[in-house]
């Protein structure tokens, strides 16, 4: 009677301590993969590197766009949820950095595309992610899941304000004056980290053998809308008026849907 | 009935083994208490996500000692926290980093961080001293490590990968080589000074009539920031060595906490240190301005400079300091000499293997 009583107490341990992997949707008779496109533009036209673009009456060209996308979700018909909990991918495109002023070399790099494996099968109609790094591992820097390093240029770790992430970095310059200036649009703050949703406006089928993808338009004019780059050509944590500002322009205009397949 | 045992047991494992797929948990050992706390210190709660392992702790201090964890393979930690000095530097501002700059704030001593849980560096720029021990790792004036080289020189070490491997379950990776430090760091408990004999009735615990007068003055005007047993509140405050903080530089460092917490009411205000070992850690504040314990004794008697985040215990009725007579300072100072705790300071589990 006593061991019964045991294997009770055991058995509902084992299921109260399973019920962490509940934020998963049921696991469904069979699963695909499928794949997010972060497609950078500036308004209309492609974005490029060491490219001249018209922002606001100046010309800009760009040496490094980049972000952390984290927890990223999709919201099926049937309203059940894939997660991807703990998930940091690093959107980037960018010519060589020096990390650490120049102690170590971060390769010029194009990263836009996030392969999401092990979908349950179903039709999904939002794609729900984050821009930046939640507080828990961005207050702790030891607790690296994903892609999280120390290694890629995108931390805080020299007192700049925080030991902490840099959630999204677009660095460049305004050529329009006789001298160009530098310009650099960083966040940071655990206050700048938002969650994007965005409805598709046609479902994602997930099924096994069949490939598919949401394809994201990123409008980088947009991260600087309502800023005075001109005035304001460093948003850093000296600004975080200005850094609140471009993390909601990330949460509500960065990000559009250009197609699903 | 054995047969039910086994089954029995082997659910309980799968149980626990089930509780591994929460990320913000992976210990690999069985956690160990906190040594040597002495009974009159708060509870310790242990990192969640690092917990204490006597093969963690013997790893970070390893590490702590070792040169190579610098760029140049010249400066360890204990460059410039030395263990004689309570883990301090005996310098305002320290040039031994490997850029030979001088840097922006004063080594800080570690004592008793188990307990540091609102915010390290002197304005909490960081969390944790996980997060923290990356700064001077990678801060070009101190120790400028590049951490993938890092890595290889560790690798390349007779101990350093079984050690590893032994602390985590895993082989060399930055967030272990932190994770290691802040062990160790955890163990610095010093709490067997004089004073804390006297507090707890033993022998060797007796404080003569000066240090007992300058023990009631520390009672009336130094406890209530420097308090209970830790000798720190663990909180921010503006003790008046400064009335401008305006500074519009990228790094804002004049704004002390505020450039942290970007709220102005915080300006000019700089975490508590404790006072335990204050004989040996000196210079004195952030920036080190304060070389002898006299002039800090001065510096709240007549030196007090009156701004918006004053903390208002030294703007009492309007008036600014603490009215300390000569033989008052020379009482306090007694005083504070019987916080020194020369067990922690030899103390050789604490020193380079």
């Amino acid at each position: 009677m006593k061991n019964f009583k045991n294997f009770t107490l055991a058995l509902t341990a084992l299921i109260f301590l399973n019920s962490c992997s509940s934020d998963e949707a049921p696991s469904a008779a069979a699963e695909g993969t499928t794949q997010i496109n972060f497609d950078s533009k500036v308004g209309t036209a492609d974005f490029a590197l060491n490219t001249p673009f018209p922002i606001s009456g100046q010309s800009y060209q760009f040496d490094h766009l980049r972000y952390w996308v984290s927890d990223v979700r999709l919201v099926s018909d049937k309203n059940e949820t894939y997660a991807l909990s703990n998930s940091f991918f690093l959107i980037e495109e960018t010519t060589e950095i020096k990390v650490q002023e120049g102690k170590y070399t971060y390769p010029a790099q194009k990263r836009e595309a996030v392969e999401l494996k092990d979908v349950p099968s179903g039709s999904y109609t939002k794609l729900i992610f984050s821009v930046g790094v939640d507080a828990l591992h961005n207050d702790n820097m030891s607790i690296q899941d994903g892609e999280l390093s120390q290694l890629n240029g995108m931390t805080n770790i020299s007192w700049m304000w925080h030991t902490s992430y840099i959630f999204s970095s677009l660095t460049g310059k305004n050529m329009t004056p006789q001298t160009p200036v530098a310009i650099a649009v960083e966040t940071g703050l655990n206050t700048n980290y938002r969650t994007v949703e965005i409805t598709l406006p046609t479902a994602l089928v997930v099924s096994a053998g069949r490939s598919s993808k949401i394809n994201l338009n990123v409008d980088v004019e947009k991260i600087v809308k309502d800023i005075d780059l001109v005035a304001s050509p460093k948003v850093s944590a000296k600004t975080p008026e200005l850094m609140a500002k471009v993390a909601d322009n990330y949460k509500n205009t960065v990000f559009t849907v250009k197609s699903v397949e | 009935m054995l047969y039910r045992k086994i089954k029995i047991g082997s659910i309980v494992t799968a149980a626990l083994f089930a509780f591994s797929c929460s990320d913000t948990n992976d210990s690999y050992q069985e956690p160990l208490p906190l040594a040597g706390v002495p009974d009159n210190f708060p509870h310790f709660v242990d990192s969640k996500t690092n917990p204490l392992s006597a093969d963690g702790i013997a790893l970070g201090r390893k590490l702590f000692f070792d040169k190579r964890l610098s760029g140049n393979n010249q400066v360890a930690c204990a460059t410039c926290h030395q263990q004689s000095l309570a883990f301090s530097d005996g310098f305002a501002l320290t040039r031994k980093g490997i850029s030979g700059n001088a840097l922006e704030r004063n080594s800080p001593a570690l004592i008793n961080l188990a307990w540091a849980d609102n915010g390290l560096f002197w304005d909490g720029g960081s969390n944790n001293l996980e997060s923290q021990a990356f700064a001077p790792l990678a801060h070009a004036d101190e120790m400028h490590q590049n951490l993938e080289e890092l890595l290889e020189e560790l690798n390349a070490d007779a101990s350093y990968p079984k050690m590893f491997e032994k602390a985590f379950g895993k082989a060399i990776n930055q967030a272990d080589i932190v994770k290691a430090i802040a062990q160790f760091e955890r163990t610095l408990i010093s709490g067997n000074s004089r004073y804390d004999k006297y507090v707890r009735g033993e022998s060797g615990g007796s404080l003569d009539q000066n240090e007992l007068k300058g023990l009631q003055l520390a009672e009336q005007f130094c406890f209530s920031c420097h308090a209970g047993p830790l000798m720190t509140d663990n909180l921010y405050h503006n003790n008046g060595i400064d009335d401008d903080f305006d500074d519009d530089t990228e790094l804002m460092l004049k704004r002390g906490r505020a450039r942290i917490t970007g709220s102005s009411g915080d300006l000019g205000k700089f975490r508590t240190p404790t006072l335990r070992n204050v004989e040996k850690t000196g210079p004195y504040m952030h920036d080190g301005r304060f070389t002898t314990l006299q002039q800090v004794m001065e510096h709240y008697n007549s030196g007090i400079l009156d701004s918006p985040t004053l903390d208002p215990l030294l703007k009492k009725n309007g008036k600014l300091g603490i009215a300390l007579s000569e033989e008052e300072k020379t009482q306090l100072i007694s005083f504070l000499k019987t916080l020194t705790d020369y067990e922690f300071l030899s103390s050789s589990r604490f020193s380079e293997l």
